[in-house]
């Protein structure tokens, strides 16, 4: 009877372990979902996109005028001599964003709300005033934000210059 | 016996099926580092080579006797700058901010830009324009020297950009296996001489041209506010006078936040009184006690009314709250909203600096948006020159495969937040549509925007 056991025992852990490489092999590589175009204008410009995806990404659950001020900080970051001069230069340098790092960037649907802060951004609405930074308190971040003058608080969001 | 040998044998199976995940993963993983650190080394190597090149541009454009070839050299050095700013930004140096070293680029491929428009129109270098271009140059030779230190750590793999992207270990295992005796700084940062490189770049005496990037700009303060400060309640109740004007609604106060930015605002989050899911934003200026920014991010149904009705709203709406004489420029339709962009007016010259944006529900008329920051921040009693050309002076100027179409005075800022008197000429080349500012007093062409056409509006570029 012990042997027996030992038999399934072990044979259940080889199919768990099958499994579990299986899983790893092929769910993973799965989950990496392709954009999608849900929520976006279709005549609407290439940036209004990419600024949609990052406001969705970043400032999901945060107000309304929180998500525009995210749009608005890659904005000024375009037009700062501290930053790359282009929308997708600011998005994708190496870790200027946590979703952008993390690939949570790749994986938000909803972009109703995003693309409507977005445009309001790219028109000129910045409720921060010209921050350069920003980030949630709550979460541990690098000390040498704090070194920055901060302009506003919206939402869970600290915008600083 | 028998089922021993069963085991072993789907043990081992097993075993070999892990190791082989763990080689195919491993595999899969080295291919990626690769790329990673082929970008790495791409972006360095570029960098360098710009910082060497944009040097030496800088070095010949202060040699050279003659104007065309300076203002060749001076967008040479330019372009080169920029690049090693693109570059040096996408470079990956985690923990490290490198603000001295990016500004330093960036603001010399101004400069020298701006230096270069000015070569162009016919000028010369100013004594301080040379010294400072002179000074310039020095730094990047400096820059180029460090980063050549630096080189031999790339080219020993003693820096490796993959490296800078592995994850962490969880704190508690990184904390036994240091035994938390080594303090966490022991060890010299990889990256140091930049650190110390950007260090002394962060030093540099202040630039002040007319261009973007110029020192003075970051100390710009708005023009058109009433001096005296407002209190909270003051500030509230125009709050709430503004947006129940824009919405046709009574709204109450949630929360008022301050905002310390380049307009120092009181921050008020607003709710309809009827409506609890309806929010909306404003912001007020402590000096002043003016509506700089509001936004009401209600839906907006299907469109019921046109532009034209829209734009009689909106210029309606600024007129009740005591805005000047403003007229409308451009406009765009976003989704069932309509956005409109009004210029103040003095004398029939379009003052563009002094901007407001007005943004219009189609479905009901309701103001859903307004922004009057450029306006606050530009505004003021101006002194205008009398134009020392007249409009057919300068449309003579324009290259005759142009159609002309109208001529109009215009205010325009520059680059460096100057203001130009200019004639404002729109043509059209073929289809396209193109306004082309000329200097009113000296007829110099200052500014091109081009019209693109798009569904319910035009956008500049």
């Amino acid at each position: 009877m012990l042997k027996r056991w030992r038999y399934i025992l072990t044979l259940g852990l080889a199919v768990l372990l099958i499994i579990g490489a299986l899983w790893a092999g092929g769910q993973i590589p799965g989950k990496r979902t392709q954009p999608t175009q849900a929520g976006v204008p279709t005549a609407t410009s290439d940036e209004i996109n990419l600024l949609a995806r990052l406001i969705a990404a970043e400032a999901m659950g945060e107000p309304y005028e929180g998500q525009v001020a995210v749009g608005a900080v890659v904005l000024n970051r375009v037009r700062s001599p501290l930053f790359p001069p282009t929308i997708s230069g600011v998005i994708y340098e190496p870790w200027a964003f946590e979703s952008v790092h993390n690939g949570l960037i790749w994986q938000v649907t909803d972009l109703t709300t995003a693309t409507s802060a977005a445009i309001d951004a790219l028109n000129g609405w910045d409720p921060t005033y010209g921050a350069l930074f920003f980030w949630n308190p709550a979460k541990p971040v690098s000390p040498w934000v704090w070194t920055r003058t901060i302009i506003t608080q919206i939402g869970n969001h600290i915008f600083a210059r | 016996m028998k089922y021993r040998k069963w085991t072993s044998w789907v043990l081992l199976l097993s075993l070999l099926a892990a190791i082989s995940w763990g080689l195919w993963e491993r595999a899969n993983r080295m291919a990626l580092v690769h790329a990673v650190e082929g970008s790495g080394q791409r972006d360095f190597y570029n960098l360098l080579s710009q910082v060497e090149q944009s040097e030496v541009s800088l070095g010949k454009a202060l040699v050279s006797s003659s104007q065309a070839q300076t203002a060749a050299l001076l967008t040479q050095a330019s372009n080169q700058a920029a690049g090693a700013q693109s570059s040096i930004s996408q470079l990956p140096t985690p923990g490290i901010n490198l603000v001295g070293t990016r500004k330093f680029l960036a603001q010399t491929a101004d400069y020298c830009q701006y230096l270069a428009q000015k070569v162009a129109r016919g000028q010369s270098l100013s004594q301080e324009e040379i010294q400072n271009l002179s000074r310039l140059r020095q730094e990047m030779g400096k820059l180029a020297a460090d980063l050549h230190s630096i080189e031999g750590q790339v080219a020993t793999r003693a820096i490796r950009w993959s490296s800078f992207y592995s994850l962490h270990m969880p704190s508690l295992p990184r904390t036994i296996a240091w035994l938390s005796a080594r303090p966490v700084q022991s060890t010299p940062h990889p990256l140091e001489g930049f650190v110390n490189t950007d260090r002394h770049l962060q030093s540099l005496p202040s630039l002040n041209y007319d261009g973007p990037f110029s020192d003075h700009l970051e100390k710009a303060r708005p023009w058109g506010l009433v001096a005296t400060p407002v209190d909270q309640p003051t500030a509230e109740k125009n709050a709430l006078k503004f947006a129940n004007d824009a919405s046709g609604t009574t709204y109450r106060i949630t929360g008022v936040n301050p905002v310390n930015g380049r307009i120092p605002c009181f921050g008020i989050s607003l709710v309809d009184e009827k409506k609890p899911d309806r929010q909306a934003r404003i912001d007020v200026s402590r000096q002043g006690g003016h509506i700089i920014s509001f936004l009401n991010p209600r839906t907006v149904g299907a469109p019921a009314i046109d532009v034209k009705a829209a734009q009689e709203r909106a210029t309606a709406f600024l007129k009740s709250q005591g805005f000047p004489d403003m007229v409308p420029t451009y406009t765009i339709t976003q989704g069932s909203t309509q956005i409109f962009t009004f210029a103040a007016k003095q004398k029939d010259i379009i003052l563009y600096p002094d901007q407001v944006k007005v943004k219009v529900a189609l479905d009901n008329g309701e103001i859903v948006g307004f922004d009057a920051t450029p306006f606050f921040m530009a505004h003021h009693d101006r002194d205008l020159p009398a134009p020392r050309l007249t409009a057919k002076e300068v449309t003579a100027k324009v290259k005759p495969h142009l159609k002309v179409e109208g001529v109009r005075l215009a205010l325009i800022p520059t680059g460096g937040g100057r203001e130009v008197l200019t004639y404002e000429v729109s043509t059209k080349l073929d289809a396209e549509r193109y306004l082309i500012y000329f200097n009113a007093l000296t007829g110099e062409e200052e500014k091109i925007m081009k019209i693109i056409d798009v569904p319910g509006g035009q956008l500049t570029m």
